[in-house]
């Protein structure tokens, strides 16, 4: 019965995400208008058959720019995440294999780490090194390993001792050709689980970043940016309001689900 | 006990050192002098500025003896001046802690006020209804921009209905109000921003409550106190709740760093002059100073909430409280 | 005195429905001892434990039967009865004294709560009644004894408590 309720997550999850990714991908064309093409004329008007979700304060079709802003969403979201998956697997193995002082000098940077509020370090390290889309995945990413490094160094340390790593040790293959061959794929599924849920969370924070005016700049549309017009125009539009931050909450609940549907499925067997 | 809290107290000294050291790398993270970098992004640092920068952190000096001052300065809560306003860094962060503190601890009491009896009402029928509104409600939680949650209420509540205020602390011109009126408008000017700030968690706290609370009653001890005659009402709340609440203190040592970065977001919306906000206008204005010094006490004040749910867990748990003979 | 009749008791797990008590029957009469045998996983203790009801609902359940105990059915009983007759007229010794404690809740607690549940006595006299229960299974020094917590005491102590 629970396995039922997981298969259901899945595909709702998955399916909302497909869909997002081709809207993404296919953004152009999907987009009615030009996501920024100013028209004064046009500002401020409600959902209407020409403007499907609405104009913001510069006349800019809504619909447009949230068809724009999927890819940026899915841009950042799936890339810090990789950049936190490559940092974290990384440091987990070398923590894991190694053990001795390899280990506690890894994991006690990442207590370091996790003494800082991540949005404390987001700001800072952006105000230091610029706002760039590219920068923006990097820091995320940067800022977002330490939960992937001690889910990797826990695995390694209970697959350690199963025979068929020590077979392999006996044997004499190296640690690099084991940890890549033997460990890691044994690892896969709760990163996997960890990566899915991640990208909801870095969807998540760059949307602050963004409603913040900190991370993605205008005019280039993020969902977060677009949250920016809606405050400043708070009671009169409520469509600038409404339709970015619904965007958010399903992209990041269908990642959510997504992930606690695999760690359903992946968990039991 | 007490080699305990000896022990753990021992355990920070790395943890500080590791947090000013990495304080220290994102001092000189940018490519070049961390000073110029200033006027690179923002033409508001002027060449006194970048001095004073160069002065406090002795750029000029070598690394260890820089690092070897910086420590000097944290342990005496010095972080310089502020670029923006010239006055001592430590005096902002402290006119402003008790604002951050009272909106986190109210948080904190509405995250366990609602997520803890929504934790264990879901256990008690897993599966039910009840059970499947509270993984509905933990999705949302965990899924909700809170900043879009804040833009929504104050637009609802705030500007159409008019219910509570939605900016600052208190109302224009209340300074002449009685002490409990005044109280009841700086109620009013706190709500949303402790809703806002509490709701992640909330999710967080029922759905681990829950968890807590399935994975106790399925415990052996659990079965005896039935076999013994007691009635369930007696066994959830007597003998499965306490072993279950043990870990949520561990959790609300560990959201402090959750709620502070939380509190950035908030703050700037709701203007509440609170850390997250100093801290949001100090990256604004690359006040270097005082973001520098907001991180390294953010990260001293995550420290200390650890510490003190460690504390707190340790005398709670008798196992650890009174240790043991065992054999 | 106790009467089980056709027994059956099924678990759901996550392949198959599983029969741990499949029509079973046995009467036990005042003052008998009976002795149930079996390799394990045969389904003695699930035997043991639907007599109380104490058999966790989900993934448990009770298929049919009729356990009379003093001329009342066990299974028809409402709850507020049950909880009567479970430790007072029909008690439990489980196997595993170490995890059938509960942790944190001193060994006197949760003596005296029993003492307390099923005497009319209370405060001191549960008290004096729990160190008399605890100096009768041969526990030295058992009034000290009533403030310890389980984890402070031998795993033979332990199962004395659980006796007690």
């Amino acid at each position: 019965m629970r396995r039922r309720a997981a298969d259901l997550w899945v595909r709702i999850g998955g399916g909302v995400i497909v869909a997002l990714a081709v809207l993404a991908v296919a953004a152009p064309s999907a987009a009615t208008h030009d996501p920024n093409a100013i028209d004064l004329l046009e500002a401020l008007q409600p959902p209407s058959a020409l403007h499907w979700l609405g104009t913001d304060s510069l006349g800019r079709d809504l619909y447009s720019r949230l068809v724009f802003g999927a890819r940026i969403s899915l841009l950042v979201g799936v890339g810090a995440i990789g950049v936190a998956m490559l940092i974290g697997t990384a440091l987990g193995l070398a923590a894991g294999w190694y053990g001795g002082w390899v280990d506690s000098a890894l994991m006690r940077f990442v207590d370091v780490m996790l003494c800082f509020p991540t949005f404390f370090l987001l700001l800072a390290i952006v105000a230091l090194i610029g706002q760039s889309v590219a920068n923006i995945i990097l820091i995320i990413g940067v800022t977002g390993w330490m939960g992937v490094a001690r889910l990797v160094r826990a695995e390694v340390l209970s697959l350690k001792e199963r025979e068929f790593i020590q077979a392999a040790r006996v044997l004499g293959f190296g640690a690099g050709r084991i940890m890549w061959r033997h460990l890691l794929p044994n690892a896969l599924s709760p990163v996997l689980v960890s990566a899915t849920l991640g990208i909801g969370s870095a969807i998540l924070v760059e949307s602050g970043l963004s409603f913040l005016g900190l991370g993605v700049q205008p005019p280039t549309p993020s969902w977060g940016n677009l949250l920016i017009d809606a405050k400043g125009t708070l009671g009169v539009a409520w469509w600038l309001t409404l339709y970015p931050g619904l965007a958010i909450l399903c992209t990041v609940l269908a990642f959510n689900l997504l992930g606690e549907g695999l760690r359903e499925r992946l968990g039991r067997s | 006990m007490l080699t305990y809290l000896i022990r753990r107290v021992l355990g920070l000294i790395p943890l500080g050192i590791g947090i000013t050291l990495l304080c220290f790398v994102v001092i000189h993270l940018t490519p070049g002098d961390p000073a110029v970098v200033g006027t690179d992004l923002n033409p508001k640092i002027s060449l006194q500025a970048r001095q004073r920068i160069k002065e406090f952190y002795g750029l000029n000096d070598p690394l260890p003896v820089q690092y070897g001052r910086w420590v000097a300065r944290v342990a005496r809560l010095d972080f310089g001046r502020s670029l923006a306003d010239n006055r001592p860094v430590s005096e902002k962060i402290a006119e402003r802690i008790p604002v951050t503190l009272t909106i986190n601890v109210l948080s904190m009491l509405l995250i366990l006020l609602l997520g803890l009896p929504i934790g264990i009402v879901a256990a008690a029928k897993p599966h039910g209804v009840f059970d499947h509104a509270t993984t509905l409600l933990v999705f949302l939680g965990f899924s909700m921009p809170t900043f879009w949650l804040a833009l929504l209420l104050m637009q609802w509540l705030g500007v159409q209905w008019q219910w509570l205020p939605i900016s600052g602390l208190q109302g224009l011109g209340t300074d002449s109000w009685p002490w409990w009126e005044r109280g009841w408008d700086l109620a009013r000017h706190l709500a949303l921003p402790v809703f806002v700030s509490a709701f992640g968690g909330l999710a967080g706290v029922a759905r681990y409550m829950r968890s807590q609370m399935v994975d106790v009653l399925q415990q052996d001890y659990i079965r005896t106190a039935r076999a013994k005659g007691l009635p369930e009402p007696r066994v959830l709340f007597d003998h499965a709740l306490r072993n279950a609440l043990l870990p949520i203190i561990t959790i609300l040592g560990l959201s402090v760093p959750g709620l502070l970065g939380g509190s950035v977001i908030f703050e700037t919306i709701f203007a509440i002059p609170g850390l997250g906000r100093l801290y949001y206008d100090a990256v604004m204005a690359r006040d270097l100073m005082t973001v520098m010094g907001l991180l390294t006490i953010s990260a001293g004040l995550t420290l200390l909430g650890n510490l003190l749910a460690d504390l707190a867990y340790a005398y709670a748990d008798p196992r650890i409280r009174v240790g043991g003979q065992g054999g | 005195m106790l009467d089980i009749r056709n027994l059956t008791v099924e678990f759901e797990t996550a392949h198959q429905r599983v029969r741990a008590v499949d029509g079973v029957s046995l009467a036990i009469g005042p003052g008998q001892v009976v002795g149930l045998v079996g390799e394990s996983g045969s389904g003695k203790t699930t035997l043991g434990l639907a007599v109380t009801r104490l058999i966790p609902e989900p993934p448990g359940a009770i298929r049919s039967g009729e356990i009379l105990f003093k001329g009342r059915d066990l299974l028809r009983l409402p709850q507020e009865e049950l909880v009567q007759v479970r430790g007072g007229a029909i008690a439990y010794v489980f196997q595993e004294p170490a995890t059938s404690l509960n942790p944190v809740m001193t060994v006197g607690r949760q003596l005296i709560e029993t003492v307390e549940r099923h005497t009319s006595r209370r405060s001191r006299a549960a008290r004096g009644r729990a160190v008399e229960l605890l100096a009768q299974v041969g526990i030295p020094a058992p009034e000290e004894r009533l403030s310890s917590y389980p984890h402070e005491l031998s795993g033979g102590m332990k199962q004395r408590v659980m006796r007690s």
